[in-house]
Protein backbone atom coordinates (compact mmCIF):
# COMPACT_ATOMS: atom_id res chain seq x y z
CA UNK A 1 0.00 0.00 0.00
CA UNK A 2 1.56 2.98 -1.41
CA UNK A 3 0.83 6.42 0.57
CA UNK A 4 1.52 10.28 0.11
CA UNK A 5 3.35 11.93 3.00
CA UNK A 6 6.35 11.94 4.93
CA UNK A 7 6.99 10.30 8.38
CA UNK A 8 5.81 12.18 11.55
CA UNK A 9 8.10 12.60 14.40
CA UNK A 10 11.60 12.87 12.22
CA UNK A 11 13.18 15.80 13.47
CA UNK A 12 16.31 17.34 12.08
CA UNK A 13 17.26 19.57 8.91
CA UNK A 14 17.31 16.42 6.42
CA UNK A 15 15.14 14.04 5.65
CA UNK A 16 15.72 10.35 6.78
CA UNK A 17 16.57 8.76 3.32
CA UNK A 18 18.46 11.61 1.97
CA UNK A 19 20.57 11.14 5.06
CA UNK A 20 20.88 7.42 4.96
CA UNK A 21 21.39 7.47 1.08
CA UNK A 22 24.05 10.44 1.05
CA UNK A 23 26.28 8.11 4.00
CA UNK A 24 25.91 5.16 2.23
CA UNK A 25 27.50 6.81 -1.20
CA UNK A 26 29.86 8.76 0.75
CA UNK A 27 31.15 5.36 2.51
CA UNK A 28 30.85 3.47 -0.90
CA UNK A 29 33.40 6.33 -1.86
CA UNK A 30 35.73 6.39 0.68
CA UNK A 31 35.88 3.08 0.12
CA UNK A 32 36.72 3.33 -3.55
CA UNK A 33 39.28 5.41 -3.63
CA UNK A 34 43.00 5.06 -2.03
CA UNK A 35 44.40 8.51 -3.08
CA UNK A 36 45.24 10.39 -0.37
CA UNK A 37 44.07 13.86 -2.23
CA UNK A 38 40.46 12.63 -3.09
CA UNK A 39 40.36 11.14 0.55
CA UNK A 40 41.08 14.46 1.92
CA UNK A 41 38.11 16.29 0.29
CA UNK A 42 35.54 13.73 1.28
CA UNK A 43 37.31 13.62 4.66
CA UNK A 44 36.48 17.56 4.94
CA UNK A 45 33.23 17.58 3.55
CA UNK A 46 32.00 15.09 4.95
CA UNK A 47 34.32 13.22 7.66
CA UNK A 48 34.67 16.40 9.57
CA UNK A 49 31.11 18.10 9.81
CA UNK A 50 30.14 14.37 11.16
CA UNK A 51 32.67 13.99 13.78
CA UNK A 52 31.75 17.73 14.97
CA UNK A 53 28.11 16.83 14.97
CA UNK A 54 28.56 13.54 16.61
CA UNK A 55 30.97 14.85 19.50
CA UNK A 56 27.33 16.36 20.93
CA UNK A 57 26.05 13.02 21.66
CA UNK A 58 28.89 10.47 21.45
CA UNK A 59 31.72 12.11 22.93
CA UNK A 60 33.84 9.10 23.70
CA UNK A 61 33.22 7.42 20.43
CA UNK A 62 35.06 10.22 18.84
CA UNK A 63 37.94 10.16 21.39
CA UNK A 64 38.38 6.79 20.86
CA UNK A 65 38.30 7.05 17.03
CA UNK A 66 41.45 9.80 17.20
CA UNK A 67 42.87 7.22 19.48
CA UNK A 68 42.42 4.27 16.45
CA UNK A 69 44.14 7.22 13.72
CA UNK A 70 47.36 7.45 16.21
CA UNK A 71 47.41 3.12 16.32
CA UNK A 72 47.19 2.91 12.61
CA UNK A 73 50.45 5.10 12.27
CA UNK A 74 51.78 3.25 14.91
CA UNK A 75 51.36 0.13 13.20
CA UNK A 76 52.26 1.64 9.78
CA UNK A 77 55.65 2.73 11.32
CA UNK A 78 56.06 -0.81 12.65
CA UNK A 79 55.40 -2.39 9.00
CA UNK A 80 55.76 -0.04 6.54
CA UNK A 81 58.59 2.28 7.37
CA UNK A 82 60.88 2.69 4.00
CA UNK A 83 61.48 5.00 1.49
CA UNK A 84 62.80 8.68 1.65
CA UNK A 85 62.87 10.47 5.12
CA UNK A 86 59.31 12.62 5.88
CA UNK A 87 59.46 13.69 9.06
CA UNK A 88 61.60 13.11 12.13
CA UNK A 89 59.63 13.41 15.64
CA UNK A 90 62.37 13.12 18.33
CA UNK A 91 63.99 9.24 17.77
CA UNK A 92 61.32 8.55 15.63
CA UNK A 93 62.20 8.84 11.70
CA UNK A 94 58.64 8.56 9.41
CA UNK A 95 59.40 7.15 5.90
CA UNK A 96 57.26 8.13 2.65
CA UNK A 97 55.22 4.63 2.63
CA UNK A 98 54.55 4.57 6.31
CA UNK A 99 53.31 8.10 5.34
CA UNK A 100 51.25 7.84 3.03
CA UNK A 101 49.19 4.67 4.26
CA UNK A 102 48.68 6.51 7.45
CA UNK A 103 47.36 9.61 6.05
CA UNK A 104 45.13 7.01 3.22
CA UNK A 105 43.66 4.93 6.04
CA UNK A 106 43.20 8.01 8.54
CA UNK A 107 41.31 9.96 5.63
CA UNK A 108 38.94 6.47 4.93
CA UNK A 109 38.70 6.31 8.51
CA UNK A 110 37.64 10.10 9.19
CA UNK A 111 35.61 9.96 5.90
CA UNK A 112 33.20 6.77 7.12
CA UNK A 113 33.17 7.37 10.80
CA UNK A 114 32.16 11.25 9.86
CA UNK A 115 29.41 9.53 7.73
CA UNK A 116 28.29 6.96 9.85
CA UNK A 117 28.17 9.94 12.71
CA UNK A 118 25.95 12.39 10.40
CA UNK A 119 23.00 9.40 10.53
CA UNK A 120 23.59 8.88 13.91
CA UNK A 121 23.14 12.22 14.51
CA UNK A 122 20.28 13.62 12.39
CA UNK A 123 18.19 10.15 13.14
CA UNK A 124 16.73 8.38 15.94
CA UNK A 125 16.78 4.91 15.91
CA UNK A 126 13.13 4.26 16.24
CA UNK A 127 12.64 6.93 13.28
CA UNK A 128 15.65 5.25 11.27
CA UNK A 129 13.61 1.66 11.79
CA UNK A 130 10.42 3.56 10.62
CA UNK A 131 12.01 4.94 7.11
CA UNK A 132 13.67 1.59 6.52
CA UNK A 133 10.55 0.01 6.63
CA UNK A 134 8.07 2.46 4.92
CA UNK A 135 10.50 4.22 3.00
CA UNK A 136 12.90 2.33 1.83
CA UNK A 137 11.51 -1.10 1.58
CA UNK A 138 13.21 -3.47 4.21
CA UNK A 139 11.33 -6.57 4.77
CA UNK A 140 8.78 -6.63 7.25
CA UNK A 141 9.95 -9.46 9.11
CA UNK A 142 13.83 -7.89 9.63
CA UNK A 143 12.07 -4.69 10.66
CA UNK A 144 9.71 -5.98 13.40
CA UNK A 145 13.29 -7.65 14.46
CA UNK A 146 15.19 -4.30 14.35
CA UNK A 147 12.24 -2.64 15.76
CA UNK A 148 11.95 -5.52 18.51
CA UNK A 149 15.98 -5.26 19.30
CA UNK A 150 15.96 -1.56 19.50
CA UNK A 151 12.86 -1.60 21.94
CA UNK A 152 15.11 -4.52 23.89
CA UNK A 153 18.43 -2.63 24.01
CA UNK A 154 17.44 -0.66 27.30
CA UNK A 155 16.50 -3.66 29.38
CA UNK A 156 18.76 -5.99 27.99
CA UNK A 157 21.54 -3.41 28.81
CA UNK A 158 19.95 -2.79 32.26
CA UNK A 159 20.23 -6.77 32.62
CA UNK A 160 23.95 -6.69 32.00
CA UNK A 161 24.53 -4.15 34.36
CA UNK A 162 22.68 -6.28 37.36
CA UNK A 163 25.28 -9.63 36.42
CA UNK A 164 28.02 -7.29 36.22
CA UNK A 165 26.93 -6.06 39.48
CA UNK A 166 27.03 -9.92 41.10
CA UNK A 167 29.81 -10.76 39.62
CA UNK A 168 31.95 -8.05 41.40
CA UNK A 169 30.17 -8.91 44.58
CA UNK A 170 30.90 -12.51 44.08
CA UNK A 171 34.59 -11.22 43.50
CA UNK A 172 35.07 -11.76 39.77
CA UNK A 173 36.36 -9.49 36.76
CA UNK A 174 33.65 -6.71 36.07
CA UNK A 175 34.70 -6.43 32.66
CA UNK A 176 34.88 -9.46 30.82
CA UNK A 177 38.40 -10.23 29.01
CA UNK A 178 38.05 -14.70 29.28
CA UNK A 179 35.98 -16.58 26.59
CA UNK A 180 34.74 -17.99 30.29
CA UNK A 181 34.09 -14.53 31.48
CA UNK A 182 32.03 -14.24 28.19
CA UNK A 183 29.82 -17.60 28.60
CA UNK A 184 28.85 -16.69 32.16
CA UNK A 185 27.85 -13.16 30.82
CA UNK A 186 25.64 -15.00 27.88
CA UNK A 187 23.70 -17.30 29.62
CA UNK A 188 21.90 -15.45 32.10
CA UNK A 189 21.13 -12.63 29.40
CA UNK A 190 20.15 -15.20 27.23
CA UNK A 191 17.86 -17.08 29.17
CA UNK A 192 15.63 -14.01 30.34
CA UNK A 193 16.15 -12.48 26.62
CA UNK A 194 14.60 -16.07 25.11
CA UNK A 195 11.69 -15.96 27.36
CA UNK A 196 10.85 -12.71 26.17
CA UNK A 197 11.25 -12.99 22.78
CA UNK A 198 9.02 -16.36 22.57
CA UNK A 199 6.20 -14.34 24.09
CA UNK A 200 6.76 -11.73 22.19
CA UNK A 201 6.90 -13.41 19.20
CA UNK A 202 4.02 -15.78 19.83
CA UNK A 203 2.04 -12.28 20.75
CA UNK A 204 3.21 -10.72 17.53
CA UNK A 205 1.71 -13.78 15.46
CA UNK A 206 -1.28 -13.96 17.42
CA UNK A 207 -1.80 -10.10 16.46
CA UNK A 208 -1.53 -11.11 12.70
CA UNK A 209 2.22 -9.92 12.53
CA UNK A 210 2.12 -12.27 9.39
CA UNK A 211 -0.83 -10.91 7.32
CA UNK A 212 -0.04 -7.22 8.01
CA UNK A 213 -0.57 -5.40 4.87
CA UNK A 214 2.68 -3.64 4.27
CA UNK A 215 2.45 0.53 5.14
CA UNK A 216 4.51 2.00 1.90
CA UNK A 217 5.08 5.82 2.29
CA UNK A 218 6.56 7.78 -0.42
CA UNK A 219 10.08 9.53 0.65
CA UNK A 220 9.24 13.39 1.26
CA UNK A 221 12.67 15.29 0.88
CA UNK A 222 13.30 18.59 2.31
CA UNK A 223 14.81 21.99 0.69
CA UNK A 224 18.21 21.19 3.26
CA UNK A 225 18.77 17.64 0.98
CA UNK A 226 20.00 20.16 -1.98
CA UNK A 227 23.09 20.46 0.39
CA UNK A 228 23.68 16.97 0.49
CA UNK A 229 22.33 16.53 -2.69
CA UNK A 230 25.67 19.37 -3.67
CA UNK A 231 27.99 17.68 -1.18
CA UNK A 232 27.49 14.62 -2.63
CA UNK A 233 28.01 15.35 -6.43
CA UNK A 234 31.52 17.37 -5.53
CA UNK A 235 32.97 14.21 -3.81
CA UNK A 236 31.91 12.10 -6.45
CA UNK A 237 33.50 14.18 -9.09
CA UNK A 238 36.24 14.79 -6.98
CA UNK A 239 36.49 10.85 -6.34
CA UNK A 240 36.01 10.72 -10.33
CA UNK A 241 38.94 12.74 -11.08
CA UNK A 242 36.92 15.19 -13.12
CA UNK A 243 38.26 17.19 -11.28
CA UNK A 244 41.90 18.46 -10.92
CA UNK A 245 42.23 17.56 -7.07
CA UNK B 1 9.46 -32.24 7.97
CA UNK B 2 9.35 -29.00 9.89
CA UNK B 3 8.66 -25.76 8.12
CA UNK B 4 11.58 -23.66 7.19
CA UNK B 5 9.52 -20.75 6.67
CA UNK B 6 9.95 -17.82 9.05
CA UNK B 7 7.04 -17.07 11.94
CA UNK B 8 6.67 -14.42 14.67
CA UNK B 9 8.91 -16.22 16.82
CA UNK B 10 11.62 -16.44 14.96
CA UNK B 11 11.44 -12.45 14.02
CA UNK B 12 11.94 -12.13 17.94
CA UNK B 13 14.22 -14.34 18.08
CA UNK B 14 16.38 -12.89 15.71
CA UNK B 15 16.04 -9.38 17.75
CA UNK B 16 16.82 -11.42 20.62
CA UNK B 17 20.35 -12.57 18.56
CA UNK B 18 20.71 -8.86 17.52
CA UNK B 19 20.08 -7.05 20.80
CA UNK B 20 22.77 -9.54 22.31
CA UNK B 21 25.09 -9.35 20.23
CA UNK B 22 25.21 -5.94 20.46
CA UNK B 23 25.04 -6.01 23.99
CA UNK B 24 28.27 -8.35 24.23
CA UNK B 25 30.12 -5.56 21.98
CA UNK B 26 29.27 -2.97 24.07
CA UNK B 27 30.55 -4.90 26.66
CA UNK B 28 33.95 -5.71 24.62
CA UNK B 29 34.54 -2.66 23.47
CA UNK B 30 36.74 -1.26 26.30
CA UNK B 31 38.66 -4.15 25.34
CA UNK B 32 38.25 -3.67 21.54
CA UNK B 33 39.45 -0.06 21.92
CA UNK B 34 42.74 -0.50 23.97
CA UNK B 35 43.34 -2.96 21.25
CA UNK B 36 42.75 -0.52 18.44
CA UNK B 37 44.88 2.21 19.80
CA UNK B 38 47.27 -0.53 19.01
CA UNK B 39 46.55 -0.61 15.42
CA UNK B 40 44.23 -2.44 13.42
CA UNK B 41 46.68 -5.31 13.65
CA UNK B 42 45.42 -5.85 17.17
CA UNK B 43 42.16 -6.18 15.94
CA UNK B 44 41.47 -9.34 14.90
CA UNK B 45 42.25 -10.92 18.22
CA UNK B 46 38.93 -9.53 19.10
CA UNK B 47 37.21 -10.04 16.48
CA UNK B 48 35.00 -13.06 16.26
CA UNK B 49 33.11 -11.41 19.62
CA UNK B 50 31.56 -9.81 16.21
CA UNK B 51 30.22 -12.98 14.68
CA UNK B 52 28.53 -13.60 17.21
CA UNK B 53 25.66 -12.26 16.57
CA UNK B 54 25.21 -14.85 13.88
CA UNK B 55 26.20 -18.36 15.62
CA UNK B 56 23.33 -17.54 18.48
CA UNK B 57 20.76 -16.84 15.81
CA UNK B 58 21.63 -19.84 14.18
CA UNK B 59 21.63 -21.94 17.44
CA UNK B 60 18.40 -20.18 18.96
CA UNK B 61 15.96 -20.66 15.62
CA UNK B 62 17.59 -23.28 13.95
CA UNK B 63 16.46 -22.37 10.23
CA UNK B 64 18.38 -21.94 6.74
CA UNK B 65 19.22 -18.61 6.83
CA UNK B 66 19.42 -17.31 10.48
CA UNK B 67 23.12 -17.54 11.19
CA UNK B 68 23.30 -14.77 7.90
CA UNK B 69 20.22 -12.46 9.24
CA UNK B 70 21.32 -12.74 12.49
CA UNK B 71 24.56 -11.46 11.83
CA UNK B 72 23.29 -8.59 9.45
CA UNK B 73 20.65 -7.61 11.59
CA UNK B 74 23.68 -6.92 14.69
CA UNK B 75 25.40 -5.40 11.77
CA UNK B 76 22.84 -2.91 11.31
CA UNK B 77 22.32 -2.13 14.73
CA UNK B 78 25.99 -1.05 15.05
CA UNK B 79 25.59 1.36 12.12
CA UNK B 80 22.48 2.98 13.45
CA UNK B 81 23.77 3.21 16.65
CA UNK B 82 27.30 4.79 15.93
CA UNK B 83 30.54 3.03 15.76
CA UNK B 84 33.73 3.71 14.25
CA UNK B 85 33.23 2.02 10.98
CA UNK B 86 30.04 3.50 10.19
CA UNK B 87 27.86 2.50 7.33
CA UNK B 88 30.64 -0.11 6.05
CA UNK B 89 29.60 -2.05 9.37
CA UNK B 90 26.88 -3.45 7.15
CA UNK B 91 29.17 -5.26 4.80
CA UNK B 92 31.24 -6.92 7.28
CA UNK B 93 27.71 -8.11 8.83
CA UNK B 94 26.57 -9.34 5.21
CA UNK B 95 30.35 -10.81 4.68
CA UNK B 96 30.62 -12.73 8.06
CA UNK B 97 27.07 -13.53 7.88
CA UNK B 98 27.26 -15.33 4.48
CA UNK B 99 30.19 -17.27 5.70
CA UNK B 100 29.00 -18.05 9.02
CA UNK B 101 26.06 -19.61 7.13
CA UNK B 102 28.21 -21.39 4.50
CA UNK B 103 29.30 -23.61 7.71
CA UNK B 104 25.67 -24.59 8.56
CA UNK B 105 25.04 -25.33 4.84
CA UNK B 106 28.31 -27.59 4.97
CA UNK B 107 27.12 -29.29 7.80
CA UNK B 108 23.74 -29.79 6.00
CA UNK B 109 21.26 -27.61 8.56
CA UNK B 110 21.98 -30.64 10.54
CA UNK B 111 23.94 -29.37 13.26
CA UNK B 112 23.22 -26.39 15.20
CA UNK B 113 25.76 -26.83 18.48
CA UNK B 114 29.22 -26.26 19.59
CA UNK B 115 30.90 -27.69 16.60
CA UNK B 116 28.72 -26.32 13.85
CA UNK B 117 29.39 -22.57 16.11
CA UNK B 118 33.36 -23.50 15.98
CA UNK B 119 33.29 -24.04 12.22
CA UNK B 120 30.53 -21.60 11.10
CA UNK B 121 32.77 -18.75 13.56
CA UNK B 122 36.12 -19.62 11.61
CA UNK B 123 34.48 -19.18 8.46
CA UNK B 124 33.26 -16.10 9.45
CA UNK B 125 36.94 -14.77 9.57
CA UNK B 126 36.78 -14.99 5.92
CA UNK B 127 33.82 -12.83 5.59
CA UNK B 128 35.53 -10.38 8.02
CA UNK B 129 38.99 -10.52 5.91
CA UNK B 130 37.59 -9.96 2.67
CA UNK B 131 35.93 -6.98 3.95
CA UNK B 132 39.15 -5.41 5.66
CA UNK B 133 41.07 -6.13 2.37
CA UNK B 134 38.78 -3.60 0.95
CA UNK B 135 38.87 -0.73 4.09
CA UNK B 136 42.09 -1.48 5.35
CA UNK B 137 43.93 -2.39 1.75
CA UNK B 138 46.70 -0.20 2.73
CA UNK B 139 47.66 -2.92 5.00
CA UNK B 140 47.80 -5.20 2.15
CA UNK B 141 49.29 -3.19 -0.95
CA UNK B 142 52.70 -4.39 -2.36
CA UNK B 143 55.66 -2.59 -1.06
CA UNK B 144 56.78 -0.30 -3.76
CA UNK B 145 60.73 0.38 -2.15
CA UNK B 146 61.08 -2.80 -0.41
CA UNK B 147 64.74 -2.05 -0.10
CA UNK B 148 65.58 -5.87 1.61
CA UNK B 149 65.13 -4.30 4.98
CA UNK B 150 61.42 -5.85 4.90
CA UNK B 151 61.13 -9.00 6.47
CA UNK B 152 58.50 -9.93 8.26
CA UNK B 153 56.66 -7.04 6.84
CA UNK B 154 55.49 -7.75 3.92
CA UNK B 155 51.81 -7.86 2.84
CA UNK B 156 51.56 -11.42 2.29
CA UNK B 157 52.30 -12.12 6.15
CA UNK B 158 49.98 -9.89 6.84
CA UNK B 159 47.41 -11.36 5.04
CA UNK B 160 47.91 -14.82 6.36
CA UNK B 161 48.49 -13.19 10.15
CA UNK B 162 45.16 -11.73 9.55
CA UNK B 163 43.72 -14.44 8.84
CA UNK B 164 44.43 -16.87 11.22
CA UNK B 165 43.74 -14.64 14.05
CA UNK B 166 40.58 -13.98 12.39
CA UNK B 167 39.61 -17.70 12.14
CA UNK B 168 41.41 -18.58 15.33
CA UNK B 169 39.07 -15.60 17.53
CA UNK B 170 35.99 -16.67 15.26
CA UNK B 171 36.21 -20.44 16.25
CA UNK B 172 37.21 -19.61 19.73
CA UNK B 173 34.15 -17.48 20.09
CA UNK B 174 32.03 -19.30 17.84
CA UNK B 175 31.92 -22.38 20.30
CA UNK B 176 31.58 -19.83 23.45
CA UNK B 177 28.45 -18.45 22.09
CA UNK B 178 26.86 -21.63 20.72
CA UNK B 179 27.76 -23.62 24.48
CA UNK B 180 25.87 -20.58 25.74
CA UNK B 181 22.87 -20.82 24.25
CA UNK B 182 22.76 -24.01 24.95
CA UNK B 183 23.04 -24.07 28.85
CA UNK B 184 20.54 -20.97 28.28
CA UNK B 185 17.71 -23.47 26.92
CA UNK B 186 18.66 -26.33 29.28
Amino acid sequence: MMQSGGLRGRGGSFSIPAVFVYAIWITVLGVATGDPGKLAVTALLTGLPGLLLGYRRFKLLVILIVFSLVGTFINMLLLYNTGDVVASIGPIVVREEAWRRTLSLDLRIVTLAGAGLLVSANISPRDAVRSLESELGLPRGLAFSLAFALRMLPLVYKDLQEVLGVRRMRGYRRIPLTPGDYRSLLMPLLSISIERGLWVGIAAELRGLSIRPRRRVRPRFKPMDLLLIALGVVQSLVVASLVGV
Amino acid sequence: MESRSYTGVDFALLGVAGVIAAIIFTAAWQVWYALSALGPLARPFSVGLWFTGSIIAAALIKKPGAAFLGETLGALIEAILPTPGGLWNLVYGILQGAFAELGYRILGYREWGVKAGILAGALAGIGELLASLIYYREFFEAVKEVGGEVGLTTPVLVLVYWLVANMFSGALYGGVAAAAVRAARE
